[in-house]
């Protein structure tokens, strides 16, 4: 039997293994998810409260004062700073620059779409958006449909390093492949440096490089003398994908169980506790049994709700209720990007104060379930859910991870 | 051609495209995509060019035969799209289309090649070392000369079981439960001390062992798109062994990924939807899956021995090192977590970590063609990094081809989780401790 059995593997799942590995390192852990969870579509930053003016932390406090439902007062006041201390431990540990010791104020980085957004903490590659200066120079690649650097702004220029064959092809994923490779980054570099024109920085789509990330940024920066950013590019998002491999080595160096590739269907339930789940696995179903379980499955999107053309949202696993609206005329927005996000990216899960999903009548379904992340159903009146992305997953994971590791 | 469809519509395998979202996740995930030029990606060849497949019209896309067929793609999708499946189902009909090579007929047909091979074991190990063969097999067949073969043992498992079974005093009351082996041809002809010890370690716990007449998994001629002939093997493999699994008697084996085809390709590859087909797949496991399950039950016998009490040549193997653990492809696929990792994790001393590699390169015959061997060796090269890096001399991983190809590359010795098991539990291969 595990100590703790995490469902899903995105920004809550993942951070709630690590996290309930530092509070307790011999606990047995095990996650379990459908897919490799979505940190590989998210642009590897951690947007806490993008609209808070002063520190972070403290507009943080005061938005779960002011929503005593919102998921970040359920985690608990404390909970996003210690959750934020702990991946800034762990962030140094992977070496992917992640820092993010409090106070924290929020970074300006740029976008591929040339708008501007706050997250409060960044790993190495959008750092340098900071030092952008007066003229930053927008750099893409000749052939390629996913990134359009006139988009993002000007000036901006298009190289053509050598690639292959098929340009028009490659995904983000396989450009930063070859900025991995050291005469691939210096051709980019001669390429670049030749029309730098006075720029103040350089940026790039978000591919400098997937296992020598640092190196790659700092190399490019050596050679063109001015500092070098990345801007998040269309999924499947490097940035995801080197914080997933490195959380990955990570997590299996310090024997946690990670599978990936068949879903949990439903929980097994002895008395008022969980036994464990059911996997629907290959031949007959597979039991796993554990301590305490955390639900981190997400929201419409990561997969963790189901919704219906009659209107009707449910949750995946144990049938847990939904706050939704019914009416589907309610839940987008008239604009697709509108500032203030959609009521469908609300829906989610109602929990107590110790993150335990409530059941139809209004009680935890059992004592040892408790869910982070985004299946927890946010406020009407509180800031969009994209705001809060990474730190509702971080906070609640932790705090969900603190209680779950508590049970008998 | 295309069995009748018997599973609810988005369920049946090639109609799972429908749930593909083109996001590539699968192609960010696919191991063969870094490393060469010749492979568009699991989006591109599967679900994508699924679009354009007709069942009554050739297929569309010759690339897919660069697909190794380890099935990541099918792992990391989120949406439940079974890639590789998809994929295999197109090798196989561009192997009905244009027929397949030699080669690749040589190699599905392994099965034969192992029992055929034993009485010949010293000429043919030796020729398969011979160098001039090897070239000469790479420029006639297209068979790698640097792929790892594996050496016939000179006799095979079943022999071994026959005369054991003749030899020992048959009780005439034999309480103890059965659980039936499922050897595969790997063990039968090239490693029979991982059935002699997987056998012991069973009946170390309690049980009595069978070992009924059984067919090669046909794994090696599905991913040679030679589905007609594999069905025949599956066949034989369900009437042979379903009635066993209605009895609710366990079928365990030992080889990974042709449990796995049982488990699942059958249903989901080569389209078997029958009862016998979901009998056998319900009731076979991995030995490891098999044993997890008694110590979760509380009925695992826990005599394990630290490794400081293993035979020396395997204690000096280990040394201080971490033992680099590889979950094969084909493992991942059952869905079923790292049972060998749990169990090895109740040695006293022994400190097995898991790696992050995702494939080894091999991918059952796919690494030992000529045109596809750099591939094979470039897709592990991440994984034989880190085993060097640790300066592991001993690694575990449950499939054959998969041990055989990390060693070659790796320069440790990659052992089945039932050999240091049985280490532990003081079981040997060794014929007159066995009988």
């Amino acid at each position: 039997m595990d100590d703790l059995l995490i469902i899903g593997a995105g920004w809550a799942g993942l951070s709630a293994a690590a996290f309930a590995l530092h509070l307790k390192p011999k606990a047995k852990i095990r996650v379990i998810a459908q897919g490799i969870g979505s940190l590989v579509v998210t642009p590897g930053w951690l947007s806490l409260l993008d609209s808070a003016q002063g520190e972070v932390l403290a507009a943080v406090r005061d938005l779960a004062a002011r929503h005593p439902d919102h998921p970040y007062a359920l985690a608990g006041a404390e909970a996003l700073e210690r959750a934020v201390r702990l991946f800034a431990q762990i962030g140094a540990e992977i070496e992917l620059g992640y820092q993010a010791e409090p106070p924290l104020y929020n970074k300006r980085v740029f976008t591929a779409l040339g708008s501007l957004q706050t997250p409060a903490i960044l790993p190495y590659g959008y750092q340098g958006a900071a030092q952008a200066g007066e003229r930053p120079l927008f750099v893409g690649f000749e052939g390629w449909r996913d990134y359009y650097p006139s988009l993002s702004g000007e000036p901006h220029v298009l190289i053509a390093p050598p690639i292959g064959a098929r340009p028009w092809d490659l995904t983000p994923t396989d450009y930063a492949r070859h900025f991995d490779q050291p005469p691939f980054r210096a051709e980019v570099a001669r390429q670049v440096k030749a029309r730098l024109n006075g720029a103040t920085s350089v940026a790039f789509p978000a591919v400098l490089g997937l296992e020598h990330h640092a190196e790659t940024v700092q190399s490019l920066q050596d050679r063109l003398g001015v500092p070098v950013f990345e801007l998040p590019t269309l999924p499947p998002s490097v940035p995801g994908a080197r914080l997933y491999n490195k959380l990955r080595r990570y997590l299996l160096d310090r024997g946690v169980r990670l599978q990936i590739g068949h879903p949990v269907v439903r929980g097994v339930r002895e008395g008022k506790r969980l036994a464990g789940v059911e996997v629907a696995a290959a031949g007959k179903p597979q039991f796993f049994g554990a301590r305490a379980v955390i639900l981190a499955t997400g929201n419409l999107y990561g997969g963790g709700l189901f919704s219906d053309d009659s209107g009707r949202v449910w949750e995946g696993i144990f049938d847990l209720p939904v706050q939704h609206n019914s009416d589907r005329q309610t839940w987008f927005s008239a604009r697709m990007l509108a500032a203030e996000g959609h009521a469908v990216h609300r829906f989610g899960i109602r929990a107590d104060a110790q993150l335990k999903p409530l059941a139809a009548e209004g009680a935890p379904l059992a004592e040892n379930l408790f869910a982070a992340g985004h299946i927890l159903a946010q406020p009407s009146e509180s800031p969009s859910p994209f705001e809060t992305a990474e730190g509702v997953a971080l906070a609640t994971a932790y705090r969900a991870a603190q209680l779950a590791l508590t049970q008998p | 051609m295309i069995e009748p469809r018997e599973l609810p519509y988005l369920q049946e395998t090639p109609f799972t495209a429908d749930h593909c979202l083109k996001c590539n996740i699968c192609t960010q995930a696919c191991p063969v995509v870094p490393v060469t030029d010749l492979f568009p990606g699991p989006k591109t060849v599967g679900p994508q060019a699924q679009r354009f497949r007709d069942p009554d019209l050739p297929s569309p896309d010759q690339s897919v035969d660069y697909c190794s067929g380890c099935g990541i793609c099918t792992l990391v999708c989120p949406h439940g799209v079974r890639v590789m499946e998809i994929n295999t189902q197109a090798k196989a009909k561009l192997a009905e289309a244009k027929g397949f090579s030699l080669r690749n007929w040589i190699l599905g047909h392994n099965a034969w090649w192992g029992v055929l091979g034993t009485p010949f074991a010293p000429l043919l190990n030796w020729a398969f070392r011979f160098k001039p063969f090897r070239w000469l097999a790479e420029k006639t067949l297209g068979i790698s000369a640097r792929a790892a073969f594996p050496t016939w043992a000179g006799y095979t498992f079943r022999s071994w079981w026959r005369k054991r079974e003749k030899k020992r005093a048959q009780p005439a009351e034999d309480a103890r439960p059965v659980v039936v082996y499922y050897h595969g041809c790997s063990t039968n002809s090239y490693e029979p001390r991982i059935g002699k010890l997987a056998v012991q370690i069973l009946e170390h716990n309690g049980f009595r062992v069978i070992v009924p007449p059984q067919a090669c998994c046909g794994l090696p001629l599905q991913s040679n798109g030679m589905f007609a002939e594999a069905r025949r093997f599956a066949r034989k493999n369900t009437s042979a062994l379903a009635d066993y699994a209605r009895r609710g008697i366990p079928i365990v084996g030992t080889a990974g990924s042709c449990i796995m085809a049982l488990k699942g390709d059958y249903e989901h590859i080569l389209g078997l939807h029958d009862d016998d087909t979901r009998a056998l797949a319900g009731g076979i496991y991995d030995i490891s899956e098999f044993l997890w399950g008694l110590h979760q039950q509380g009925k695992l016998k826990t005599d394990f021995r630290p490794v400081s009490a293993f035979p020396p040549e395997l204690r000096a193997l280990i040394g201080d090192s971490i033992v680099p653990y590889h979950a094969p492809c084909q493992l991942k696929a059952h869905g079923m977590g790292r049972p060998a990792l749990d169990l090895l994790d109740l040695i006293p001393e022994l400190r097995v970590v898991e790696m992050d590699a995702d494939c080894c390169g091999i991918a059952g015959t796919y690494g030992y063609k000529a045109e596809k061997r750099q591939i094979a060796e470039d897709v592990g090269a991440p994984l034989f990094r880190r085993i060097r890096e640790i300066g592991a001399r001993l690694a575990v991983c449950d499939t054959e081809t998969c041990r055989w190809h990390i060693a070659q590359m790796s320069g440790a010795r990659v052992v089945h989780p039932v050999e240091l098991l049985a280490s532990a539990y003081g079981i040997t291969a060794d014929e007159r401790a066995m009988i």
